[in-house]
C-alpha cells in the first residue's frame, strides 16, 4: 500500500470512527440526534402555534399555510417544544431549551416586544408558560418557578419549590385561580402558591411518583396523574389527598375533566374514565401504544393519540370506539390534540409532517402542517 | 435483543445501586462510578487477554529477532509476513487475541454508556423511553434521578466556572475540566497498551494514528455529551491505566521469574 493510500485509509477510519462513536453511545436511538421531546401546540383565535425543534411556527388553521416562523433562519442553539402562550397583548411566549424565555409580536414573529429575551433560568423550559394578568410564569427544570413582568421581559419574583434538599425539575406549566397556582413536580410534590409574592400556602405529601404534567382542578379538587401508576385527587383547600386511583402504568399526561368524569390514559396503553367525585372507575379500555398525552373531550367523544401513531375515538359513556378503525398516522403522537372546528390537531415526532388533521366524524386523517426547509 | 439482552438489565442494575447508596444529591455519580468498576472488573479477562496480546506485540517489536527479521526481508514482504507469523506462534501470540477481546468488550461498554444516558433521562421522550426499560419490580418512586454530582449536574455538559474567567469571552461557560482530563486519561491508556510504531507495519501505524486522535474524539464527546458520560470515560479510564499497570508489572515478574 502506497504511503498516500495509507494516509488516506487512516484518515478514513478516524472520519468513520467520530461518526460512529455518538450513534453507539447514544443506542442509535437518537439521545443525542432526534427529538428530545414532542410538538407543543397551542391555537388562538384563527392561529396555530407550534414549537417543534428549531422553531416557533405560527400556521394559519384555516388555511394551512405557514404566517411566520422565529427564529426566521434555524440557529442549531436553540430548539423549542413547549406549547406557547398568548397573551391578550399580542405577545406570543414561548421557552427555550437554551434556558431564555423570548416574547414575539403575535403578528409578525418579532423577537421585539422586550429588550432582550428572559434569560434567568439556569435549566431548559419544558413546560409551557402561563399568562396570570399582567405576569407570565415560567416553570424550568432548574425546580425554580418564575414570574415574569409580561411588559418588560423582567423578572418579578422567582422561587425554588422543593420538598427536599435539591428542587425537583419543573416540566409543566402550573395552572392559576383566584390569586394562587398549583404547580406539579416531578420531585413527586404538587405546591400551591401565592400568586403574589410566590410564597408556598401548602404543598402535599410525597404522592410516591414524578408528575410530569400539569394539575387538573375540578370543583375544588386538583387531579393530577404520577409515576407512581396512579391518578390522586387533592383538596384545593390544604393539599389533602381525597382520593387515588391505581393504574397499570405511569401516568404521564394530565386528565381532562369533562360532565365530572376524568379521562386520561397510562404508558401501558390502557384509557380510563374515572368519576371525579369519588374516584371510581367507569370504563377502561386497552389502545395500541403508550399514552403520552391527554386527550380531546367534546360531548361526542374523547380522542386519544398514541405513541405507535394511533388516533382512537371513544364513546365518553361507555367507552366504546366510535369509528369503524382507528387513524393510524406517521410519526409518534405524545401532543396533546387540540380541536379545532370538527377537526383534531395533533402534533407527531416525524421527519416531514409535524401536524395532522383528524375529522372527528369520520376518522380521516391527512397532513395539516409539514415544515418547508427543514 | 439489545434493550432485553445488555440495556435493560444494565439500566436497572445502575438504579438498583442508586436505590440503595440513598437517592440523595451526589449519589448517582457514585452510582455510575461503582457501576462502572463492577463492569470493569466483570470484564477483567477480556481486558487482561487483550492487553496481555497488547504488551507480547510490544515486546516483540522491541526484540532483536524482530528487527533482524526487518532488516533481512525488507524487499520481500510476503517472505516478512510468513516469518513474522512464524515468530508470533513461537511466543504463544495470536494476533486475533487482542481483537476479539476488546470485540467482546464493546457491546458491554456501549450498553453501560447507554444505561447511564438513559436512566439520567433529562428530555421528556428519554424519560418516556425510561418508562418502557425499568422492571416491574424496580421502583418509579426513584425517577427522576439526582443528577447533581460535585458542581456538576450529570444530565448536561461539564464546565467549572472560575471567578477569574469571567472576562474572557469564550470561557464565560466555565472549563471543560472533565473533557480535558477525558482526553489526557484516554491518551495514557492508550499509550500503555499501543505497539510501537512500525513502518512496514499498517495495522500498527493505524494505531499510533488511533493513539493520537482517540483522546481528541472522546475529549470532543465528553465536551459535547452529558457530564455522566465524561465521568464514566474518566473512571474507566482510570481503571484501563491502573490494569495496564498490573498486567506490565506482571509480565515483568513473569519474564524476571
Amino acid at each position: 500500500m502506497s504511503k498516500n493510500l495509507r494516509k488516506k485509509f487512516y484518515l478514513a477510519t478516524i472520519l468513520g470512527l467520530l461518526l460512529i462513536a455518538p450513534l453507539l453511545l447514544t443506542g442509535c436511538s437518537g439521545s443525542a440526534f432526534a427529538a428530545s421531546s414532542w410538538p407543543g401546540l397551542t391555537i388562538d383565535g384563527s392561529t396555530l402555534y407550534v414549537a417543534y425543534g428549531t422553531a416557533i411556527y405560527a400556521i394559519n388553521v384555516e388555511s394551512g399555510s405557514e404566517l411566520w416562523r422565529f427564529p426566521a433562519e434555524a440557529d442549531r442553539l436553540l430548539s423549542f417544544y413547549a406549547p406557547p402562550a398568548v397573551s391578550d397583548g399580542g405577545l406570543v411566549i414561548v421557552g427555550g431549551y437554551n434556558n431564555a424565555v423570548y416574547a414575539l409580536d403575535v403578528d409578525t414573529g418579532a423577537d421585539s416586544a422586550w429588550p432582550a429575551a428572559f434569560e434567568g433560568a439556569q435549566d431548559r423550559i419544558i413546560g409551557s408558560p402561563l399568562i396570570a394578568g399582567d405576569w407570565v410564569l415560567v416553570p424550568s427544570a432548574d425546580g425554580r418557578l418564575y414570574a415574569i413582568d409580561a411588559d418588560s421581559g423582567e423578572a418579578v419574583w422567582d422561587k425554588p419549590y422543593q420538598a427536599s434538599e435539591d428542587p425537583g425539575p419543573l416540566w409543566s406549566s402550573p395552572i392559576v385561580t383566584e390569586g394562587t397556582i398549583y404547580l406539579a413536580s416531578l420531585d413527586h410534590h404538587v405546591y400551591a402558591i401565592d400568586l403574589s409574592s410566590g410564597e408556598e400556602i401548602w404543598r402535599t405529601v410525597d404522592l410516591g411518583g414524578a408528575i410530569s404534567d400539569s394539575p387538573t382542578l375540578s370543583d375544588g379538587l386538583i387531579l393530577v396523574g404520577t409515576f407512581s401508576e396512579s391518578l390522586v385527587a387533592i383538596d384545593s383547600e390544604d393539599g389533602a389527598v381525597r382520593w387515588t386511583f391505581d393504574t397499570a402504568d405511569w401516568v404521564w399526561s394530565s386528565p381532562v375533566v369533562f360532565d365530572g368524569v376524568a379521562y386520561f390514559g397510562d404508558t401501558s396503553g390502557i384509557a380510563y374514565a374515572v368519576d371525579v367525585e369519588n374516584g371510581n372507575e367507569l370504563w377502561q379500555k386497552s389502545i395500541d401504544g403508550v399514552i403520552g398525552a391527554s386527550p380531546a373531550v367534546d360531548e361526542n367523544g374523547v380522542y386519544f393519540v398514541t405513541e405507535t401513531g394511533v388516533v382512537h375515538a371513544a364513546n365518553p359513556t361507555t367507552g366504546g370506539a366510535i369509528w369503524p378503525n382507528d387513524a393510524n398516522l406517521e410519526g409518534e403522537l405524545l401532543s396533546d390534540p387540540v380541536l379545532y372546528d370538527g377537526q383534531l390537531l395533533i402534533g407527531a415526532i416525524a421527519q416531514e409532517c409535524i401536524v395532522y388533521a383528524v375529522d372527528i366524524d369520520s376518522g380521516r386523517a391527512g397532513c395539516f402542517f409539514s415544515p418547508e426547509g427543514q | 435483543m439489545w434493550n432485553s439482552l445488555i440495556l435493560q438489565p444494565m439500566a436497572n442494575a445502575l438504579l438498583l445501586i442508586y436505590q440503595l447508596l440513598g437517592t440523595g444529591p451526589n449519589t448517582f455519580g457514585l452510582a455510575i462510578i461503582i457501576f462502572t468498576i463492577l463492569v470493569r472488573l466483570i470484564t477483567l479477562p477480556f481486558t487482561y487477554q487483550s492487553m496481555k496480546s497488547s504488551m507480547i506485540m510490544q515486546e516483540l517489536q522491541g526484540s532483536k529477532k524482530w528487527k533482524k527479521l526487518q532488516e533481512k526481508y525488507k524487499d520481500d514482504k510476503q517472505k516478512l509476513a510468513e516469518e513474522q507469523m512464524k515468530l508470533y506462534k513461537e511466543k504463544g501470540y495470536n494476533p486475533f487475541s487482542g481483537c476479539l477481546p476488546t470485540l467482546l468488550n464493546l457491546p458491554i461498554i456501549l450498553g453501560l454508556y447507554q444505561a447511564i444516558i438513559r436512566t439520567m433521562a433529562a428530555t421528556p421522550v428519554q424519560l418516556l423511553d425510561l418508562s418502557k426499560l425499568i422492571y416491574p419490580f424496580t421502583s418509579s418512586a426513584l425517577i427522576p434521578l439526582n443528577s447533581t454530582f460535585l458542581y456538576m449536574n450529570l444530565g448536561q455538559p461539564e464546565r467549572l466556572a472560575l471567578p477569574f474567567l469571567e472576562g474572557i469571552s469564550f470561557l464565560q461557560g466555565g472549563i471543560p475540566l472533565l473533557a480535558i482530563v477525558v482526553a489526557v486519561t484516554t491518551y495514557f491508556q492508550s499509550k500503555l497498551t499501543t505497539p510501537p510504531a512500525s513502518a512496514d507495519q499498517q495495522g500498527s501505524g493505524m494505531m499510533q494514528m488511533m493513539s493520537i486522535y482517540m483522546p481528541l474524539i472522546m475529549g470532543y464527546l465528553a465536551f459535547s455529551f452529558s457530564s455522566g458520560l465524561a465521568l464514566y470515560l474518566v473512571v474507566s479510564n482510570v481503571l484501563g491505566i491502573i490494569q495496564g499497570f498490573a498486567v506490565r508489572k506482571l509480565r515483568e515478574n513473569a519474564a524476571a521469574g
